[in-house]
């Protein structure tokens, strides 16, 4: 036991948990200090929020008597919820962390192994679990008048219930991940689970906000139904919901100690199932992921004779860009996808109204209605098209992160025969051309809905260019001064690169410079439309002349 | 024809990794560059590529300074980097296409010479994968495909043999003395002194930044009095080097 606990200890630190370490490095504590304050204040803000909505809860079952749904009710979602991130954990703890070859080696028992990595996971999803239902399950307590016993059986729940889900989750990926070759393709899971992440993320919101958006006595009925509902299925997936609810259900009356006891064996025999299953599976699946080698595939003369042919220098350094960030899975997360995601997060309100299409056809009537003569809805418009833009730009963090995405093969750029200003400019036209794409599907979609007319479409796009130009090249800029080149994780580059978050700083100060005069001037739109296409302009244009004056020296500074 | 003057390179102020030295390596000559872990061999290869700038001194490659006239100086090497591990995501062909570009190679011509290349050190089968499909070896292989994609006169190898399948180190060390026998310069770093012994022409031995010895493996042996390997030359230099170096602090 000893030996597991010292190796998930070992396995934690490795995996990012150095930071609550007590030999954290003098020259790092500020840093430790950080993140051990940000991490706190994450998790009292998530607290928080959950200890209200237990308590709005509450207070709307209390009229009906259905407060005892919801522990339930908690209980039967942190199941799913620790299913789906338990599998996303148990891949990534079990498979794609890098201690898995080394540990091979050594004299340690298989269950040794497999007992730390299950820990590891166990620990990651106890932190998700108890920022969600701890305050949850407490104020449920508190307004309840739960008797003391409650709170003890609260922390017995919380760290048995998750661990019978996790272990299902994890013996099908171990399953999974011996038998089927698809899973161990790193970058490819890395890409469907971060997606699978972020869908999950918008469906729990949009079932929060339609939540929100019933009455009491058809909410009473809506949760009742849906709680039985989810409870049936949860607990005959995972044996444990069903004692541990009822365990919480009933604060102040007696608890069944029979229920105690099957919620105790149900989380052994789980432990035990993934012990048994990865002692026949884990290894073999685990050794083949590090050999998943290319598919061998000759080119014939054809496709070599087109690799030779010879293209523009720009464009090849643009493109090469490009494929990096859509094939490196963590770039095209954060840099990529988020182009893409705004026109989703800000209609995400409007599309969870239950009157969606009343609203549309009440837009539709008011788009229909602008004229050539609406100066002010006109400048209003453009303005609105012009800080989104400047906005999905700003924090795509592409240009942001352009030097920093490169971290140690920064060495090529200053290798190569190609002048800085050029290479830079390659960079810069990468973010632009992405948040390009962003824009000009958000307008694609705002012409779907609201059919304006073909001459204001036309004008918001001549106002994109500009307004996607301006913060890349501010961006770059920041990036060119305080590159983020030592990573060890491409993570590091963008998510924990502060040169992002000035590029998004600097965009805001951009819109509000181009998007003020335009206001101003929303007498006369076609004079605000030529400020909003031409200004940008100017100030990329001011922005490429400090980046050129300033490139060779910084560039030169760089020892990479 | 690379030529080393005067040239120093310290880290943080403090360190100097490289102290004053000077180089000649002349064309048509396979040269070593040999020295112990730290010694200052990728600082120098660094700075002949124009990565890191000198503190002092010029670096002339084919008489272009790589301070003076960078562009031109970077267009007459090929360089294979000590860490083979360049853009894992790029396929094979993708990069070789990219470096291509970079040193505007004629459609004409480089697809020949990726084929030859490739065919040489039996990489042609793997072009189409990404490079993160690559052992080790495959990826060295790679390397020296790009860094001579451009034929370059001079090539700066940095551990090119570290990974290579014997056939592949072999035909390396084959194209290395045609590329010099036609007039060319090589210019290469190594810890295995035997493939020292047995391909360069010239070598160089440095120290904690400090040439120790410049010159032909017969000159050693004239210098060092005795008929020695050169790994014993080599370990005898080092050990006298680290004692002087000591004698001088203290």
């Amino acid at each position: 036991m000893r030996q597991i606990l010292r190796l998930t200890m070992v396995m934690l630190r490795g995996s990012g948990f150095a930071v609550f370490g007590s030999d954290a490095k003098k020259k790092k504590k500020l840093g430790s200090l950080g993140s051990l304050l940000l991490f706190t204040f994450l998790f009292l803000y998530m607290g928080g929020l959950m200890a209200a909505s237990s308590m709005g809860l509450f207070r709307m079952l209390e009229p009906f008597s259905l407060t005892v749904l919801i522990p339930q009710l908690y209980l039967s979602a942190a199941a799913v919820m620790t299913f789906v991130f338990g599998a996303v954990y148990a891949i990534s703890i079990f498979y794609y962390s890098s201690d898995v070859i080394r540990l091979l080696p050594l004299p340690l028992r298989s269950g040794e192994i497999i007992s730390a990595k299950l820990l590891v996971t166990v620990v990651y999803i106890e932190m998700i679990i108890m920022a969600f239902l701890l305050p949850s399950l407490t104020v449920y307590g508190v307004m309840s008048n739960a008797a003391w016993y409650y709170y003890l059986l609260m922390v017995i729940c919380l760290l048995l219930l998750p661990l019978i889900p996790l272990c299902a989750a994890s013996i099908i990926v171990i399953l999974l991940m011996r038998l089927t070759p698809f899973a161990r393709n790193k970058d490819r899971f890395n890409t469907i689970s971060s997606l699978l992440l972020l869908v999950g993320t918008f469906g729990m919101v949009s079932f929060i906000q339609s939540m929100a958006g019933r009455g009491g006595g058809e909410f009473a009925e809506w949760i009742e139904a849906g709680t039985d509902s989810l409870t049936s299925v949860t607990s005959s997936v995972f044996p444990g919901v069903a004692q541990a609810s009822r365990l919480l259900a009933y604060g102040s009356g007696a608890f069944n100690l029979i229920d105690l006891l099957l919620l105790i064996l149900f989380a052994v025999i789980a432990w035990l199932l993934v012990l048994l299953v990865g002692r026949a599976f884990y290894f073999q699946g685990v050794v083949s992921v590090g050999m998943s080698g290319g598919r061998k595939r000759r080119l014939n003369d054809r496709e070599l004779d087109a690799a030779g042919k010879s293209g523009s220098l720009f464009w090849t350094m643009v493109v090469k860009d490009v494929r990096l960030l859509i094939r490196t899975p963590i770039f095209l997360m954060n840099n990529v996808i988020m182009n893409f995601l705004w026109p989703v997060f800000l209609l995400m309100p409007l599309l969870t109204q239950g009157s969606f299409t009343e609203t549309l056809s009440e837009l539709r009537k008011a788009t229909a209605q602008i004229s050539v003569d609406s100066d002010f809805v006109i400048t209003i418009i453009m303005m609105i098209v012009f800080a989104f833009s400047a906005f999905v730009a700003g924090t795509n963090g592409i240009a942001a992160s352009a030097l920093s995405r490169e971290g140690k093969l920064l060495y090529v750029m200053k290798m190569i025969p190609v002048s800085y200003n050029k290479q830079l400019l390659a960079k810069v036209t990468v973010g632009v051309l992405m948040a390009l794409a962003g824009a000009l599907v958000a307008i694609i979609a705002a012409t779907i809905m609201l059919q304006p007319p073909l001459w204001l479409i036309l004008l918001a796009v001549a106002v994109l260019p500009g307004a996607c130009a301006l913060p890349s090249a501010a961006g770059i800029i920041f990036d060119l001064l305080w590159p983020k080149l030592n990573w060890d994780n491409e993570q590091k580059a963008v998510k924990q690169n502060l040169n992002v978050l000035y590029g998004m700083l600097a965009a805001l100060v951009m819109i509000a410079i181009c998007v003020l005069p335009a206001y101003l001037l929303s007498g006369f739109w076609p004079l605000a439309f030529v400020v909003l296409v031409v200004l940008p302009w100017l100030l990329s244009a001011a922005l490429y002349i400090l980046l050129r004056s300033i490139s060779g020296r910084q560039m030169g500074a760089i020892e990479a | 024809m690379i030529e080393i003057q005067g040239v120093s390179k310290s880290y943080h102020g403090d360190v100097k990794a490289v102290d004053n030295i000077d180089l000649s390596i002349d064309a048509g000559r396979i040269f070593g560059f040999l020295g112990p872990n730290g010694a200052g061999k990728t600082t120098t290869i660094k700075m002949i590529t124009g990565i890191l700038s000198p503190d002092s001194g010029d670096i002339v490659l084919n008489g272009k300074s790589i301070i003076k006239d960078p562009f031109a100086a970077k267009s007459c090497f090929g360089l294979v980097p000590d860490d083979p591990n360049i853009f894992p995501r790029l396929r094979g062909v993708e990069y070789l296409r990219f470096l291509g570009d970079v040193y505007k190679v004629p459609s004409d011509i480089r697809a020949e010479r990726i084929k030859k290349l490739a065919s040489r050190l039996a990489l042609t089968d793997a072009l189409g994968d990404r490079i993160q499909s690559y052992s080790h070896g495959m990826r060295q292989k790679l390397m020296i495909i790009g860094a001579l994609i451009h034929d370059p006169d001079i090539w700066i190898l940095d551990e090119p043999m570290t990974g290579l399948d014997p056939q592949s180190s072999y035909e390396l060390k084959t194209m290395m003395r045609e590329h010099a026998d036609a007039g060319n310069t090589v210019f290469f770093s190594t810890h295995v002194l035997e493939v020292a012994e047995r391909i360069c022409d010239e070598l160089a031995i440095i120290d904690r930044g400090h040439i120790r010895f410049s010159g032909t493996l017969a000159e050693m042996r004239e210098l060092s009095r005795a008929d020695d390997s050169l790994e014993a030359m080599f370990l005898r230099l080092v050990s006298e080097g680290s004692a002087a170096s000591e004698e001088g602090q203290a």
